[in-house]
C-alpha cells in the first residue's frame, strides 16, 4: 500500500516538474535508430536485434534505418541536425565520435556539443591473431622478432582509420616496433590473406576471427581487453604482455541530439538499459566477446571526451592524413 | 559416395515443408525485389531479416537465399523490358536484351533468361556438391598479383566489348576508370575526386552509373525522338513463340556451357562476383562468335552467357563464404551476420559442425531454382503487358522507381542527383555513338586493378617480378599478351589487304 503512495506521490511530483507532461506522452510514435553502416554488419545486425528488445522495454516501435557513408560520419552529420524531440537515435562509436574529427576534414558535427549520450551498449576488444606458421606465438615473442626484423612483419588493415587500425597503432607504439601495414577493403578480404600466408597478423574483432582460430587455421596471439576472454582462454591480455597502454577496445552507445529534453533522454536510457539486460542481448554479446557496459550520463559523456583526446594523439603520431 | 550421402541429407532437410515454404516465400519476394529497378538483393534482404529471427537457422538460410538468387532472377526483366539493370548483376543482360525486346522477342529474351538461369544455377550446385573442397583451394590461391592479372586481362576483353572503333571503346574503358579513382584512397584513407564532397568519399557506386547510362538515358533519347506518336507493338507470348527453337538451342548450347564454367570459377573467387562474372562470360562470347556484330543488337548467345554466368557465380559464391566464413560481397556479409544471429558462428567449421545446415541450403538451391523456373515462365506474359503501358504513363513511373532505387541503396540523396548526371552523360554518349558497356567495366575492374597493384608491390616489398613469378598469374597475363598480338596481327593482315585491294 505505501509502495503505491509512494509511487503516486514520486508520480505527481513528475506530473508537477515542467514538461514533465510532455514527458509522459513520449513516445507517441515510432523511434527511428539511425545505423550509420551498411545493412548485414555486426554493427547493423546487433542494432536490429537490440532495437527489438529496445522497442519492447519502450512500448513502442524502434526503427531501424541505415545511413551509410563515409565512415559513419554521414550518419552522424544527419542526426546532428535532427529534431531534438527524441525520436531520432543514433549509433555512435570509438570511430565515429573519437576518431573521426581526427579523421576527417571539415566534419560537419562536433562529438561532444551536437550529441547526448544516452546508454553505452559496450565495448568489443581485438584479437591480435597471425598466420599460423609464423615463428611467434605471443605478443611477447612477436615484439621480439620485430625489433630483430624491422619493418618485416606484415599488419593487415581493415581500413585506414578503423578501430583495428588504430589499435594495432597502438600496440605497435606500445612496443615500439615497426610494421609494414598493408591496408585492405574490409576485414573479410584481410583474413583471406592471413589464413593463405600471404599476411603475418592482423588486428581484428572476435566475431570474425573466433571461427578461424576454432578450425586452426590462424592463431591467436593476445587479447586487448582487460582481462582474458572466455572463447580465447590462453592469448594474454597486453597487460599480461607487459604493454597496459595498448588495452582498447570499440566502444558503442546510443545518442540523440543535442538539445533532446533532459526526461526524454531518461526514458530512453531506462528502456535501452532494459534491453542491454534482456537474455537475447545478453547472450549475442556474450558469442561474440564483447562486453556490456552498464553506463549513462555524465561518466558517459566523460568517457567520450577522454576518448578522443587519447585517439587524437594516436592519429597525429601515426601521421594519417586527413580526408 | 560420400556426394550421393551428402545430397541425400541436403535434399532431406530441404524437402521438409517448413524449408519448402521458405524457400518459396524467398525466391517469390527476391523475384519481385528484383525487378524493381535498384533494389538489390542487398536492400530486399537486410529488409526481410527480422522476418527470419523466429525460424530455424536452415529454414532462414533458405530464404534469405531465396531472395538473393531469387532477385538476381529478377533483375533482368526490367533489364530485358525497360533497358534498366535492376540489380548490378543484370547490366549486361541489358546489352542483348534489351535490343531484343525493341525487336519485338520480349518474349523469347525472358523465356531464355529463365531457362539460362536455371542451367547456370543448376550447373553450379553440381559443382558445389562435386568439388567445394577443391574450388575452395582455389579460391586461397588467389592472391593480390592473380587479382590484378585477372583484371588486365577483363580490361582488355572490356575494349572489345563494343561495336565499331576500338579507339572509341577503349577511350570508355578510359573514363571508367577515372570515375572509379573517385572516393577514399584504400591505401593512404585520402580522398580524391571528391570536389569537397563527403558524401563522395565512398565513390560511385555502379548501380547508379548503370541505371543512369541505360535507364535514363533510354527514356531521354525516346522522349527526344518520334516514338511517342507511334502505337506500341504488341508481344506475342505464346509458348510456340517464346521458347527457343532448335536453331536457337543449338547457337546458345555453347554459350551456357562456357557461361556456366566461367560464372563458377569466377564466383568461387571472393573479390570477384557475380557482376564481373557476367561481363567475361558476354565479352568471351563476343570474341569466340563468328558474328561478333550482331552482340549488342540483340544476339541472344549474349544475353544466354550472360545469364548463365550470373546465376552461376551467384551459387558458387556460397562456397567461400559458408566453407572459408569469408563473405566475397555485402550480400554474403549480410547471410553470415544471419548465421550469427542463429548462434552459428561462420567459418571453416561449418560444414562440419552444422552438416544438416550447409547440405540443406545447397539442396535448397536446386529446388529453389525448379521454382524460379516454373513460377517465372508464367509470368513473362504479365511483365512483357509493362510494354502496352502508354509512354506517357510509363515514362514517369520508371524515373519514379529509378529515384528511389538509386535513394534506398544508401539513403542518401546524392545518388539521385547522380543518376540524372549519368542519365544525361548516357544521353550525349548516344548521340555521339560513344559505347556504354565499356565503361561500365571500367568503373567495376579499375578500382579492383588498382588496390590488387598496389597491394601486391606492397607485398612483395616492390618487386614486380611477382606478377610473372605466380604461376596463375603469370597464366593469366600470358593470355592477356596473346588476345593483344592476336589482334594487332589480324588488324594488320587486314590493312594489308585493304592496301593490296586497293593496288589491284
Amino acid at each position: 500500500m505505501f509502495n503505491h503512495l509512494g509511487k503516486l506521490a514520486a508520480a505527481s511530483a513528475v506530473v508537477l516538474a515542467a514538461g514533465a507532461a510532455q514527458a509522459q506522452d513520449f513516445p507517441a510514435k515510432p523511434v527511428t535508430w539511425i545505423v550509420p553502416y551498411t545493412p548485414g554488419g555486426i554493427t547493423d545486425t546487433r542494432s536490429r536485434l537490440i532495437a527489438d528488445e529496445f522497442g519492447k522495454a519502450l512500448g513502442q516501435t524502434v526503427v531501424v534505418e541505415n545511413k551509410p557513408g563515409a565512415g559513419g560520419t554521414l550518419g552522424l552529420e544527419y542526426v546532428a541536425r535532427a529534431d531534438a524531440d527524441g525520436y531520432t537515435i543514433i549509433y555512435g562509436t570509438l570511430g565515429t565520435l573519437a576518431a573521426a574529427p581526427s579523421l576527417y576534414e571539415d566534419l560537419r558535427y562536433d562529438s561532444l556539443a551536437d550529441f547526448e549520450p544516452v546508454h553505452m551498449m559496450g565495448s568489443s576488444p581485438n584479437t591480435v591473431i597471425a598466420y599460423k606458421d609464423t615463428p611467434y606465438s605471443t605478443p611477447e615473442e612477436l615484439i621480439a622478432y620485430a625489433k630483430e626484423h624491422p619493418g618485416e612483419v606484415t599488419v593487415g588493415l581493415a581500413g585506414i582509420g578503423t578501430g583495428t587500425h588504430l589499435a594495432s597503432e597502438l600496440f605497435a607504439n606500445a612496443a615500439g616496433i615497426e610494421l609494414l601495414q598493408v591496408p585492405y577493403k574490409g576485414s573479410a578480404p584481410m583474413l583471406n590473406d592471413l589464413i593463405a600466408g600471404r599476411l603475418d597478423v592482423a588486428f581484428d574483432y572476435p566475431v570474425s576471427t573466433l571461427g578461424h582460430v576454432q578450425s586452426g587455421s590462424v592463431k591467436v596471439l593476445g587479447v586487448t581487453s582487460a582481462e582474458r576472454l572466455a572463447l580465447f582462454p590462453d592469448a594474454p591480455t597486453m597487460t599480461e604482455a607487459g604493454l597496459p597502454e595498448a588495452e582498447t577496445g570499440s566502444w558503442s552507445g546510443i545518442f540523440v541530439p543535442a538539445g533532446t529534453p533532459p526526461e526524454r533522454v531518461e526514458i530512453l536510457a531506462d528502456a535501452f538499459a532494459t534491453a542491454m539486460e534482456s537474455d537475447a542481448v545478453k547472450d549475442a554479446f556474450d558469442k561474440v566477446q564483447s562486453e556490456i557496459w552498464m553506463m549513462r550520463g555524465q561518466e558517459m559523456k566523460d568517457h567520450v571526451s577522454a576518448e578522443q583526446d587519447r585517439w587524437s594523439q594516436i592519429i597525429e603520431s601515426a601521421g594519417i592524413e586527413k580526408r | 559416395m560420400e556426394l550421393f550421402d551428402n545430397m541425400m541429407m541436403g535434399f532431406s532437410v530441404a524437402i521438409s515443408w517448413s524449408s519448402l515454404w521458405a524457400c518459396f516465400i524467398g525466391v517469390t519476394l527476391g523475384t519481385f525485389i528484383g525487378v524493381l529497378p535498384g533494389v538489390g538483393a542487398l536492400a530486399g534482404i537486410s529488409l526481410l531479416m527480422p522476418l527470419t529471427f523466429g525460424l530455424p537457422a536452415t529454414d532462414a538460410m533458405v530464404m534469405l537465399a531465396g531472395i538473393y538468387y531469387g532477385s538476381i532472377y529478377g533483375g533482368s526483366t526490367a533489364a530485358i523490358l525497360l533497358n534498366l539493370p535492376g540489380s548490378v548483376t543484370s547490366a549486361v543482360t541489358c546489352f542483348d536484351g534489351y535490343p531484343m525486346a525493341q525487336k519485338g522477342e520480349a518474349g523469347k529474351a525472358l523465356a531464355m533468361t529463365t531457362l539460362a538461369s536455371f542451367i547456370g544455377g543448376c550447373f553450379a550446385i553440381v559443382l558445389m556438391m562435386a568439388f567445394a573442397p577443391p574450388l575452395v583451394a582455389v579460391a586461397q590461391s588467389f592472391g593480390s598479383p592473380e587479382y590484378f592479372s585477372m583484371t588486365v586481362l577483363g580490361l582488355l576483353a572490356a575494349s572489345t566489348l563494343s561495336q565499331g572503333s576500338p579507339i572509341k571503346g577503349i577511350a570508355m574503358v578510359v573514363v571508367g576508370l577515372l570515375l572509379g579513382l573517385v572516393g577514399t584512397d584504400i591505401q593512404s584513407g585520402a580522398a580524391r575526386f571528391t570536389f569537397g564532397s563527403r558524401e563522395l568519399l565512398d565513390g560511385i557506386s555502379l548501380v547508379v552509373l548503370a541505371m543512369g547510362l541505360f535507364g535514363v538515358s533510354e527514356i531521354l533519347i525516346n522522349f527526344t525522338s518520334s516514338v511517342f506518336a507511334t502505337s506500341r507493338q504488341k508481344v506475342d507470348t505464346s509458348w510456340h513463340a517464346m521458347w527457343p527453337t532448335k536453331t536457337e538451342w543449338k547457337d546458345t548450347s555453347g554459350s551456357m556451357a562456357r557461361g556456366s564454367v566461367l560464372g563458377s570459377i569466377i564466383g568461387v573467387l571472393p573479390g570477384a562476383g557475380a557482376a564481373i562474372a557476367a561481363f567475361i562470360a558476354y565479352s568471351v562470347e563476343k570474341r569466340v562468335s563468328k558474328t561478333p556484330e550482331r552482340f549488342g543488337k540483340g544476339a541472344i548467345e549474349g544475353l544466354a552467357a550472360a545469364e548463365t554466368a550470373n546465376n552461376a557465380a551467384a551459387q558458387a559464391a556460397f562456397i567461400p563464404t559458408m566453407s572459408l566464413g569469408i563473405p566475397g560481397s555485402a550480400t554474403m556479409a549480410l547471410l553470415l551476420g544471419a548465421l550469427l544471429i542463429h548462434g552459428i558462428q561462420p567459418g571453416p567449421l561449418v560444414i562440419q559442425t552444422n552438416p544438416d545446415l550447409f547440405w540443406g541450403l545447397i539442396a535448397s538451391f536446386w529446388i529453389g531454382n525448379l521454382m524460379l523456373l516454373v513460377l517465372n515462365l508464367p509470368l513473362i506474359g504479365i511483365w512483357v503487358r509493362m510494354l502496352l503501358i502508354p509512354y506517357h504513363i510509363l515514362y514517369p513511373c520508371i524515373l519514379f522507381f529509378i529515384c528511389l532505387g538509386a535513394y534506398s541503396a544508401r539513403n542518401n540523396p546524392i545518388d539521385i542527383f547522380l543518376v540524372i548526371v549519368f542519365g544525361l552523360m548516357g544521353y550525349g554518349m548516344k548521340l555521339l555513338q560513344l559505347p556504354a558497356a565499356p565503361l561500365l567495366l571500367g568503373l567495376v575492374l579499375g578500382p579492383m586493378a588498382e588496390e590488387h597493384f598496389r597491394r601486391a608491390l606492397l607485398l612483395s616489398r616492390g618487386d614486380p617480378m611477382v606478377f610473372l613469378t605466380e604461376p596463375i598469374s603469370a597464366g593469366l597475363l600470358v593470355t592477356a599478351a596473346i588476345i593483344v598480338a592476336s589482334t594487332i596481327w589480324s588488324s594488320l593482315r587486314r590493312r594489308k589487304r585493304a592496301l593490296a585491294d586497293m593496288a589491284a
